[in-house]
C-alpha cells in the first residue's frame, strides 16, 4: 500500500493547529457509524448474507467489493485514515495512529527477508510506510527511504534477526521498539486523551507480555529486553512479579492501578482484549465535548477500528454457526 | 493642537468599529470553518450552519452603528465638526471602547459557541435551535455594551 502524503515540512504550531473544519467533518462522519441498533440487527441475522445486507443498507460498499468481508473491512480501514490524515497532515497524533501497523510491517519485512518469502500477505493497513518498497528498501539497507521514527529500529531489528536466529527475541524487539515510539508520539502531543490512550494501550500491552511469559516461565531477563513502562506500571516491578509466575503476576496486578485487567485476565485472555477495547473507548468518550482540538478525529479512529472490529466477530461467529448469546459477549463497546 | 479633541473623538469612532469588525471576521471566520466541515459530507444542512455563522457578525455592525453615531454626534458627518476641547474628546473616545473591547471579545467567543453548535447541527440536526440559542445568549453583552456606547455619545455636554 502506498501511504496517504504526509507534509514533510517543518511541524505547525500550536496556534497554527486549527481542527474546527475537521472536527466538524468529522461530527458528520459519526452519523455513518453503525448505531446500537444495525450491530443488533446483525447480531440477529440468520447468516452472513443478512449481516452483509445489514451492512449495505447503511452504505457499505458491499457490491463492491463482491462480498469479500476482509477486502471490505480493509477498505473502511484505510478510508478512514485517509480521511483523517487529508484533515490533519501535520497531526502527531493522527501519524502517531498507525505506528503499530507500521512496526508490523517493519517485523514482516525483516522475518520475510530472512526466511525468504513474499511479505505482501502479511502487511497491515492503514500505515504511513510504503509496503510496495519496504522489502526493497531494507534488502538494500536504504534505512533513509523509511520514516525517521523507523530507520534505527529497522537497522537495529536486522542486527537482532541475523545474529540471534531467534524469532522471539526479535519479536519482543520489535513490540518494545513500537510502544516506546508510541510514547514518544504522545510525548510530543498536547493532547491530553491521546496522552492517556497510549499510556493505557503500552502498559495494556505490557501485561499482555508479562501475562504470557509468566504462562511461558520466562526469565526476568526476557521481561526487562520486552516491557516497556508506563506511568502507573513500572516495567522492572513489573518484570520481576512476572518472572516469579501467573500467581505473583496476577496478585500484583490487583494490587495496582490495573485491578481490572488482572480481573478480566482470571477469565480469559479474550475477556482482557475487549476490556483493553472497551477502556480505550472509555477514554475516547472525553472527546465528544471537544469542538476545536484534534480529540475528535483520534476517537473518530479508535471508532472506526472499533466497528471494523466488531463486523469481523460477527461474520466470524455467522460463519460458525456462533449461538447469539456468545457473540454479544464477545462485541465491543462501540462510540455512538 | 486645536482640533485634538475632535482628533480623539474620531478615535474612539475608530476603535468602536475596528476591533468589533475585527472580532466579527474572527468570530464569523470560526464558524465558517466548522459549517464548511458539516456542509462538506452534507451540503441539505447549509441553511441550519448559516444562521449559526451569521450570529458573529452582530458586532461588526453594532461598532459600525457606534461610529456612525458618535461621528453623527460631534458633526463629522451631517453637520460642521464641533469645536471640543481635549476632555470631550476623552470623552468620546471612552464611548467607542465598550463597544469596541467587547464586541471583539464576545464576537469571537460567539464564534467558538456557534462552531461548537455547529457539531449539534451535524449529529442531531432536530436540536440545532438549542445551538442557536446557546450561542445566542453571548449576544446580551454586545447588546449591553452597545447601550452604554450609545448613552455616553448622546449624554456628553457638547
Amino acid at each position: 500500500m502506498r501511504p496517504p502524503a504526509c507534509s514533510s515540512g517543518k511541524e505547525r504550531s500550536d496556534l497554527e493547529k486549527d481542527y474546527t473544519f475537521a472536527v466538524a467533518r468529522i461530527r458528520e462522519l459519526e452519523n455513518e457509524l453503525l448505531p446500537k441498533a444495525a450491530i443488533e440487527q446483525m447480531v440477529t441475522a440468520k447468516n452472513e448474507k443478512e449481516v452483509l445486507a445489514a451492512l449495505s443498507s447503511r452504505g457499505w460498499a458491499i457490491a463492491d467489493n463482491h462480498g469479500n468481508t476482509d477486502k471490505l473491512l480493509t477498505e473502511e480501514s484505510v478510508n478512514a485514515w485517509e480521511s483523517l490524515i487529508s484533515l490533519a497532515p501535520d497531526s502527531v497524533e493522527i501519524r502517531g495512529l498507525t505506528v503499530l501497523n507500521d512496526f508490523h510491517n517493519l517485523k514482516a519485512a525483516l522475518k520475510a527477508l530472512i526466511m525468504q518469502n513474499d511479505p505482501e500477505k502479511f502487511y497491515t493497513v492503514p500505515t504511513a510506510v510504503d509496503t510496495s518498497q519496504l522489502y526493497e528498501n531494507i534488502r538494500e539497507k536504504r534505512y533513509h527511504e523509511l520514516p525517521e521514527y523507523l530507520r534505527a529500529p529497522a537497522e537495529e531489528g536486522y542486527k537482532v534477526i541475523t545474529e540471534t536466529k531467534d524469532g522471539q527475541i526479535f519479536d519482543s524487539f520489535i513490540d518494545r521498539e513500537a510502544m516506546r515510539t508510541l510514547k514518544s508520539f504522545a510525548e510530543k502531543s498536547d493532547s491530553e486523551m491521546f496522552g492517556e490512550y497510549v499510556d493505557f494501550l503500552v502498559a495494556m500491552t505490557d501485561i499482555k507480555i508479562a501475562y504470557r511469559g509468566a504462562r511461558a516461565q520466562k526469565s526476568v531477563e526476557f521481561f526487562l529486553d520486552s516491557l516497556c513502562g508506563s506511568k502507573f506500571l513500572d516495567a522492572k516491578t513489573l518484570a520481576q512479579e512476572a518472572s516469579k509466575g501467573e500467581q505473583s503476576l496476577l496478585s500484583f496486578l490487583d494490587s495496582s492501578a490495573y485491578k481490572e485487567a488482572a480481573q478480566a485476565l482470571k477469565i480469559s485472555v479474550t475477556r482482557f482484549e475487549r476490556f483493553v477495547d472497551d477502556s480505550l473507548t472509555d477514554i475516547t468518550e472525553a472527546a465528544r465535548t471537544e469542538s476545536f482540538s484534534v480529540d475528535p478525529l483520534v476517537a473518530y479512529y479508535h471508532a472506526k477500528q472499533t466497528e471494523i472490529k466488531v463486523v469481523r466477530i460477527i461474520m466470524t461467529c455467522k460463519q460458525n454457526s456462533v449461538d447469539q448469546k456468545i457473540i454479544r459477549e464477545r462485541l465491543r463497546k462501540t462510540y455512538v | 493642537m486645536s482640533n485634538l479633541g475632535l482628533a480623539l473623538a474620531i478615535f474612539g469612532a475608530a476603535i468602536a468599529a475596528l476591533f468589533s469588525g475585527v472580532g466579527s471576521a474572527k468570530g464569523v471566520g470560526i464558524v465558517g470553518q466548522a459549517a464548511a466541515g458539516v456542509v462538506s459530507v452534507d451540503p441539505s444542512k447549509f441553511s441550519k450552519v448559516l444562521i449559526l455563522q451569521l450570529l458573529p457578525g452582530t458586532q461588526g455592525l453594532y461598532g459600525l452603528l457606534t461610529a456612525v453615531l458618535l461621528l453623527n454626534r460631534v458633526g463629522v458627518i451631517g453637520g460642521t465638526p464641533a469645536g471640543l476641547t481635549v476632555s470631550q474628546g476623552l470623552m468620546f473616545l471612552a464611548a467607542g471602547l465598550p463597544m469596541g473591547i467587547v464586541g471583539l471579545f464576545s464576537a469571537i467567543a460567539q464564534g467558538k459557541a456557534a462552531a461548537a453548535g455547529v457539531g449539534i447541527v451535524a449529529k442531531k440536526p432536530e436540536q440545532s435551535g438549542k445551538g442557536i440559542i446557546m450561542a445566542a445568549m453571548v449576544e446580551t453583552y454586545a447588546i449591553l455594551a452597545l447601550l452604554i456606547s450609545i448613552l455616553i455619545i448622546y449624554n456628553i455636554a457638547v
